[in-house]
Parts: structure tokens; C-alpha cells; sequence
């Protein structure tokens, strides 16, 4: 479970530049999780956006029980159907016959076929250049990036200090920022 | 240098920053491009990695904080009053509705003569005392002692309590200011350590607290003049 708890204290203070923090961390997350459920790419930034705004203006609900993202998704998933909710409403004769296929009939948003084939290239460029790191740099990443463990339970895992999973989840980072680099893929996140 | 900063985004990368480390990364990435660029870049990193990514321009941090910067969508006049919310209260909405209707009404029936108005419009349209205290005054505040004002919350309807930073050093300065309902015996609950100096804004006494983790009395003492001026 990602902990963001330090953060999330800081938004709680009414800190909206903490906040910043969050929305770059989980936005390309979110953003996946309800293009799955609605299946067309503006409405789901649309969408994930407005989950974001919700999220900061009701932070002082979030108790911790959960993971941030879990919370923010129950919150971008209740906004969703809210929005197709309403939609089918519009048409005067809502039922859930009518909700089924206003979900269903939406189809793939093509306006940004080669937005997502780049996307694909990425993924397949960083998960070539993960194969490639050194084997305990990659065990360890991947305890961290897959199985979402943390630190200290990495080092219980691999027997070895915690300083040693820090340094070599920085360093699988920096190999993979490198390879990113060489093949001038970094770009990419700036255009 | 920049072998340390990404150390250190790499740690809020995964929660495992302490809070002092925490607030310093976001006051970077809120102040400085290149390392607001580097924590993207690092998390697309991440979402590609995790085979999440989507759209590797999206970026919807400035939108969300241009409507967040809106007056409506504020902190500090959105969460800090959960529990008076119409929105999220019914009952109350009923009750006041129900209770609006019975005074209307005895206002039909009954005469209320006798009744100074000003009786009236206190009940009607009661002004909670912290609205007075203007927020900008406690930033204002701030340029007195050589310090910047890094947040304030309301602690309940009649408490501010405002954090400041000393330039030039990392000490703070925490203020309570509790202002006192006349008619009310109410105690500045969470005084425990401190200055506490007591005044009137108005007709209406108020109670400051002043604590600090490295300022020593001393130096409160002569900041809690500057309120006493």
C-alpha cells in the first residue's frame, strides 16, 4: 500500500501545492482505471480530474483506512457512473437496461491512436530496460514497483539493511531514467 | 547535488520520506520547474513500468490547481466546517426550515412589541466571532517580527491557529487566537505551553497563545508586545 500519509497531512492543513504532489502521482493511474470503465480518453481525464477536485475539497473523510488511491478511485468510479447516470436520464426513459448500454455502446475514443501507440512503445521501452537491469537492482525494484512492498519489509525479504534497498531502488531508477535518456525517449513527458 | 535530489523524490516516490523531508520536496517541486519536471518524469516512469500509462503528455496538476485556487474550492473556507454543511445535513436543513416556519408565524400571531429589535437580529443573524479576524492580518502580522506566515486553520468557530516561519532560521512560531463569547466561559483548550497574553478585539475579549519550538520566552514576550501596541 502506497503510504502518503505525510502528504496527505500537509492537504489537510489546507497545503494546495502538497496536493500538486498527489495529482502527478496517481493522474496516469486514474486516469487508466476509469478510461476502462468509460472507455473514451477525454471523459476520462475529464473525469479524473473532477474525482481530484472532490478528493481535496472532502480530504479532511480520508482517514487512512485505505490507500489514497483507493479512495480517489471509489471517488472517480462514483463520479463516472453518476455521469452516465445522468446521461441516461436525459434521454427521459432511464433504466438500468439503458445505463448497461451507455457504458457498453461507448466505443474507443480514436481521436489519439498514436497518443496510445507511443504510450505502448513506452511501456514496452521501460520494461526492456527493467529486463535489463542487474539482478538484485531488479529483485528489488520489483518487490517495490509489483508487489508494493516497503522498505523494511524489502529488507526483511532480501536480508539485508534498509539502506541497501534504498540505494538500489534509487539506482534501478537512475538506470532506467538513463536508458530513457539514450534512446531520447525522456522528451516524451515534456512535449 | 542532483544525485541527492532525485534520492529524495525517489523516497517520496514511495512514502518512505520522513515529514521534514516531505515538506521540503514540496516546497521544491511547488517552487522549482526542473524538479517538478523530474517527480513527472519519475512517475511516468512508474506508471509505464506498471503498464497504467496512457497519455504521456497528460499532465493535469496546473488545471486541477487553477480550479483549486478558485475562492470556492479554498481550504480554508471548504473543510475546516464539515459538520456545519447544509449539503451533507438534511435533518438540519428540516429542522431550520420547520424552525424558520414557527417564527415566521409567531411573528403573525403574536406581538412581539416588547421585544428590542436588535434582540431580534442577534438571534436571526449570528456573526461567529473568528469571522473578524481577517486571514490577511495574520499574514500582515508576519512582517513585524521577520517572519512569513506558512498556514493557518480554524480550530473551531471561534479559534485560529496560524504557523509561521522565522526568516533566517528554522525556528516557528505557533499563535492561538481565541476570541471569547462574552456570555460563554470558555478556555483556550489546547494551551499548554507558551505566552499567553489576553486583550479586547472590539467589545470582545480575546485570548493569544504564542509557542515555539526554539524561540525562547524572551523573544515571545517581545512578539506578543507588538499585539499589546
Amino acid at each position: 500500500m502506497e503510504n502518503d500519509i505525510n502528504v496527505i497531512n500537509l492537504v489537510k492543513k489546507g497545503d494546495v501545492k502538497a496536493f500538486d504532489i498527489l495529482v502527478i502521482k496517481y493522474q496516469d493511474r486514474l486516469v487508466y482505471s476509469v478510461f476502462k470503465f468509460c472507455k473514451d480518453l477525454e471523459l476520462s481525464e475529464d473525469i479524473a480530474q473532477e474525482a481530484f477536485v472532490k478528493a481535496f475539497k472532502n480530504i479532511e473523510k480520508f482517514r487512512g483506512d485505505s490507500s489514497f488511491y483507493t479512495w480517489i478511485y471509489r471517488i472517480a468510479i462514483n463520479t463516472a457512473k453518476n455521469y452516465f447516470s445522468n446521461k441516461a436520464r436525459g434521454a427521459e426513459t432511464y433504466n438500468e437496461d439503458i445505463l448497461d448500454s451507455a457504458l457498453s455502446d461507448i466505443s474507443l475514443n480514436s481521436d489519439n491512436p498514436e497518443t496510445l501507440l507511443v504510450a505502448e512503445e513506452m511501456k514496452d521501452a521501460i520494461n526492456q530496460a527493467f529486463q535489463n537491469l542487474p539482478d538484485e537492482i531488479r529483485s528489488t525494484l520489483s518487490l517495490r514497483e509489483y508487489d508494493g512492498l516497503s522498505y523494511e519489509e524489502i529488507a526483511k525479504v532480501q536480508n539485508c539493511p534498509i539502506g541497501t534497498v534504498r540505494s538500489r531502488i534509487f539506482k534501478g531508477r537512475e538506470l532506467i531514467n538513463e536508458t530513457f535518456s539514450r534512446l531520447g525517449l525522456s522528451k516524451t513527458w515534456s512535449n | 547535488m542532483e544525485s541527492t535530489l532525485n534520492q529524495r523524490l525517489s523516497l517520496l516516490l514511495d512514502g518512505e520520506a520522513s515529514e521534514f523531508e516531505t515538506r521540503r520536496i514540496v516546497e521544491d517541486i511547488s517552487t522549482k520547474p526542473h524538479i517538478k519536471k523530474r517527480w513527472l518524469e519519475m512517475n511516468k516512469h512508474r506508471s509505464a513500468l506498471r503498464r497504467e500509462l496512457l497519455l504521456p503528455h497528460l499532465d493535469l496538476s496546473s488545471k486541477i490547481q487553477n480550479e483549486l485556487q478558485t475562492p470556492k474550492h479554498t481550504a480554508t473556507t471548504k473543510h475546516y466546517y464539515p459538520h456545519l454543511s447544509w449539503v451533507k445535513m438534511p435533518y438540519m436543513r428540516t429542522c431550520s426550515f420547520l424552525f424558520g416556519l414557527c417564527f415566521t408565524f409567531s411573528f403573525l400571531f403574536f406581538d412581539f412589541s416588547s421585544q428590542p429589535p436588535q434582540s431580534f437580529l442577534q438571534t436571526a443573524a449570528p456573526k461567529t466571532l473568528v469571522s473578524t479576524i481577517n486571514p490577511v492580518i495574520l499574514d500582515d502580522f508576519a512582517k513585524n517580527f521577520d517572519g512569513n506566515l506558512r498556514n493557518y486553520k480554524y480550530i473551531s468557530n471561534n479559534q485560529i491557529e496560524a504557523n509561521y516561519g522565522i526568516n533566517g532560521s528554522n525556528a516557528n512560531l505557533k499563535l492561538k487566537f481565541f476570541l471569547k463569547d462574552n456570555s460563554k466561559n470558555i478556555k483556550l483548550s489546547s494551551v499548554s505551553d507558551g505566552i499567553t497574553i489576553n486583550m479586547k478585539k472590539g467589545d470582545k475579549p480575546m485570548i493569544i497563545n504564542l509557542s515555539s519550538d526554539k524561540l525562547t520566552n524572551e523573544r515571545l514576550i517581545n512578539i506578543s508586545n507588538l499585539f499589546l501596541e
